[in-house]
């Protein structure tokens, strides 16, 4: 049937599924590197025949995205942490109490990331950086939808955990 | 049922994944038990700070070099087996001409090759001729002649209903994607719901956006058209649809360059309200007084762009028209954008050998050689050695959709940039959907060139664009302009803005979201429609009612020069005048568009009632776009889930599974 031209799909493509696959990328490699793994996600996806890539688009450029992070992460021959929290999250902003309190709960959140299991840390990328479905994930990870819920489900249980050991030992620490 | 708070379904639940009967199983727990309750808020806040944090440490888009290179490749290697850079599929408005000019050979063999068509191929367009039977003498002359702007109306209909019973198959198949619009103009997320009556005891003066985009009306038409699908409601604006037509409102006289107009009746869909159409006009370009004009004209030589009867054959008769308005002092330049010639197509001819210039125009035709980047360049060169003082030295670039500047982009604007301070400004001319990359492209360039960016959809636009806003210097007619709409609270109870739903906030705030003044140029119009709740007469009868006074509409502006303030009113009294055919046919499309939003206010509106509306609204129609609604009208009853059923009778069938408007209606 008359399609719009590639170019115009994958621009479409490039402009719903940029941010979210930065953010996706940026946790795995960092922020600086993130641009040229999303960009040769998306060179590859011109090459694609947009009939075999589109019906699973989403779980494709994830997909693609998630080799080639972990490509170059691995050529880097180490683990960019998650939580380079500090230096993008200054915890000096000025703010109301609540918004201070919350500030430090998302960067405990984030740097209890790195400590998660390979699996449920990468779960945990997809999910909340891509939004991606259930589904989607396990097509990207290679697993069932139920094993999909079982990860995160564990991985947030880890993370609540975390963060609240370190909410008590900085109250002992404040006693 | 009992549930523990370490169930993964929990989470599940929080991220949307539960279906309908387990999601309510959850609530049901929720509701019985605060152990769950603080669970699930506790779930919901790590999600939340894990989105957030996540999103905050990311770049939220790529590097403009990446970018670019990007958009680049889309252009370069979307086909990997060493095929020509820039390819084309079949555009649907081709299609339809392809059809008309097949008609008499039957739509059976058109619609095979249609489906023989896979995207992607090249050679389509021989591939069709070489397939179709060899038309007879007497169907050539039927076919459209490349330079015909109008097809025959009824043969194209025909054609059209047999595209879209075929797209409607394939659409069923899910490979047709909705086009995503990126908008023109800086507007927020779409609503879906309806600006709210207001009561004139709060608020009694309200105003209307004067920037109107028009991009609503081409998506809800490629919907209906290629896709043979409803569009969703929130991608139907009225007031995009309303203004996408042009008006016949007199134009201003005298010295004045702006003029607005009020007209009243009984609302379609719901008679005991009052349906309130203003418009502001302003003046279109004096040709008599024009200075010189130098024009340089880039135009796409690609066959996509020659052989679509709405491209080039449009851009040629537009042309044409351009030419019978020049005389000795001007000059016009033809630049095949693209092209490897270094010579123009035309090289720079006085406005008065006008056999000349036409003969130019007609026999432009695509030359499948290669692509050189350096056409907008020469134009520059040739205004250049041209330019007159004092007069219009002006660039354009005529092109579709395919068009992407891409790595060159920035030294493109740069240049542009330059010219435009040098005093040649650069216009351009999009023809076909323009609510993609190359939209943004092409206005971005008419922005740095301090020209205007012109999408083109019909004859109409292509004679806007071109005849009228070419041969005059782009400076405001207006400056500040403001309007203020006084709702009388005597006779008016309530009142609502139709459409804008994205800039009028509930109640209060849409008085100041948008109200800045603009600058309106030569040719501006707009429309805007207002629903009326009158007041109950509450005199007992005693007297003879008076006619009740509803509104004055006020216009404040600037003339030219920005100095002298001035100030339009005009009273609008329910006097039950006769209303223009302009009247009927803003009103035919907006109750179209509250069909389509499935809108609470449609009343029990018909498709049927808007045929009759657009129909006594047909008016002059000199650019044939009210024809073309009619079309549109008339393919609406093809399109699943868009004929609605008599009260009572069996929910439709053919409904797609999971399609609620359509089994609703």
């Amino acid at each position: 049937m008359p399609s719009e031209p590639t170019s115009h799909w994958v621009l479409l493509a490039l402009s719903r599924y940029e941010a979210p696959l930065l953010r996706y990328a940026a946790a795995i490699v960092g922020s600086a590197q993130a641009a040229d793994v999303v960009q040769d996600t998306f060179l590859r996806l011109c090459n694609q025949d947009r009939a075999a890539v589109e019906p699973h688009l989403r779980a494709w450029l994830f997909t693609v995205c998630r080799n080639r992070a972990l490509d170059v992460r691995r050529d880097k021959r180490h683990v960019e942490a998650v939580a380079e929290v500090d230096e993008v999250m200054p915890n000096n902003l000025p703010g109301p109490a609540e918004a201070l309190e919350r500030r430090e709960a998302m960067r405990r959140v984030l740097g209890a990331l790195d400590t998660l299991p390979e699996r449920q840390r990468e779960a945990v990328l997809l999910k909340f950086s891509g939004d991606l479905s259930y589904q989607e994930i396990a097509e990207v990870l290679g697993t069932s939808v139920s094993n999909v819920g079982f990860l995160l489900h564990t991985a947030l249980r880890a993370l609540r955990e975390q963060v609240e050991k370190k909410d008590r030992e900085a109250e002992r620490r404040s006693r | 049922m009992t549930l523990s708070k370490d169930d993964p379904r929990l989470l599940s639940y929080v991220l949307g994944e539960l279906d309908e009967t387990e999601a309510r199983e959850i609530e049901a727990a929720i509701d019985g038990d605060p152990e769950i309750r603080a669970e699930i808020d506790a779930l919901r806040m790590t999600a939340d700070m894990l989105r957030e944090g996540l999103a905050e440490r990311a770049p939220k888009e790529l590097p403009a070099a990446q970018r670019k290179a990007l958009e680049e490749a889309t252009r370069g290697t979307d086909k990997p087996k060493g095929a020509p850079l820039r390819k084309r599929s079949l555009r649907p408005m081709w299609l339809a001409a392809a059809a008309v000019a097949l008609v008499a050979a039957s739509f059976h063999v058109v619609m095979y090759q249609h489906h023989d068509i896979r995207p992607g191929e090249e050679q389509v367009m021989p591939d069709l001729e070489a397939l179709a039977p060899q038309p007879k003498e007497k169907e050539k002359a039927k076919a459209p002649r490349k330079d015909d702007t109008q097809i025959d109306e009824a043969t194209r209909r025909q054609a059209l209903r047999a595209l879209q019973e075929e797209r409607a198959r394939q659409s069923k198949q899910g490979d047709w994607r909705a086009p995503k619009p990126r908008r023109l103009t800086a507007r927020s997320k779409p609503r879906a719901d309806e600006n709210p009556f207001v009561y004139t005891t709060s608020i009694a003066r309200a105003a209307f956006p004067l920037d109107v985009d028009t991009a609503s009306y081409s998506l809800v038409e490629r919907y209906i058209e290629e896709a043979a699908r409803r569009p969703p409601p929130s991608a139907v604006r009225v007031d995009e649809l309303v203004n996408a037509f042009a008006y016949e409102d007199p134009p201003p006289s005298g010295e004045e360059p702006l003029t607005a107009r009020a007209e009243v009746d009984v609302a379609p869909w719901n008679r005991s309200h009052n349906l309130v159409r203003l418009s502001l006009k302003a003046a279109p370009l004096d040709s008599t007084r024009r200075p010189a004009a130098n024009l340089v004209f880039v135009i796409d030589k690609s066959p996509g762009f020659a052989k679509d009867p709405d491209k080039l054959p449009l851009l040629q008769a537009a042309l044409r028209r351009v030419v019978s308005r020049l005389d000795a002092r001007d000059r016009v330049t033809l630049i095949e954008y693209g092209g490897p010639s270094q010579d123009p197509w035309l090289s720079p001819t006085p406005g008065d050998d006008k056999p000349r210039i036409l003969t130019a125009i007609d026999r432009f035709e695509p030359s499948p050689t290669a692509y050189s980047p350096n056409s907008i360049e020469r134009a520059f060169k040739e205004a250049q050695a041209h330019f007159v003082d004092g007069g219009v030295n002006r660039v354009f670039l005529a092109t579709d959709d395919q068009f992407a500047a891409g790595p060159e982009q920035g030294r493109l604007a740069a240049i542009v940039r330059e010219k435009a301070a040098g005093g040649i400004s650069l216009s351009t001319l999009g023809f076909g959907p323009m609510d993609g990359a190359a939209g943004q492209t092409l206005k971005a360039l008419a922005e740095e060139g301090k020209g205007s960016f012109a999408p083109i959809g019909g004859p109409n636009d292509a004679r806007k664009a071109l005849v009228d806003e070419a041969l005059g210097p782009r400076t405001p007619i207006a400056r500040d302009v403001r309007v203020e709409v006084d709702f009388s609270t005597k006779y008016v109870r309530s009142f609502r803005l139709i459409g804008n739903e994205d800039r009028t906030g509930p109640e209060r705030e849409f008085l100041d979201g948008w109200r800045g003044p603009v600058d309106l140029y030569a040719g501006h119009a707009v429309t805007a429609l207002y629903e009326l709740e009158p007041r109950p007469d509450d005199s007992g009868g005693s007297e003879a009612p008076p006619v009740p006074y509803l509104l004055t509409l006020r216009v404040l502006y600037k003339d030219a020069s920005g100095q002298t303030s001035r100030e339009i009113e005009v009273p609008l009294l329910d006097d039950n005048a006769q209303v223009s055919t302009d009247f009927r046919f803003a009103e035919a499309v907006a109750a179209f568009g509250l069909i389509l939003r499935d809108s609470p206010f449609k009343g029990d509106l018909t498709i049927e009632d808007v045929r009759k509306m657009a129909k006594e609204g047909l008016g002059a129609d000199p650019g044939g776009h009210r024809a073309r609604f009619m079309n549109l009208l008339d393919l609406v009853e093809l399109t699943p889930g868009m004929t609605p059923r008599p009260l009572g009778s069996a929910p439709r069938r053919g409904c797609p599974p999971g399609d609620s408007l359509c089994s609703e209606l």
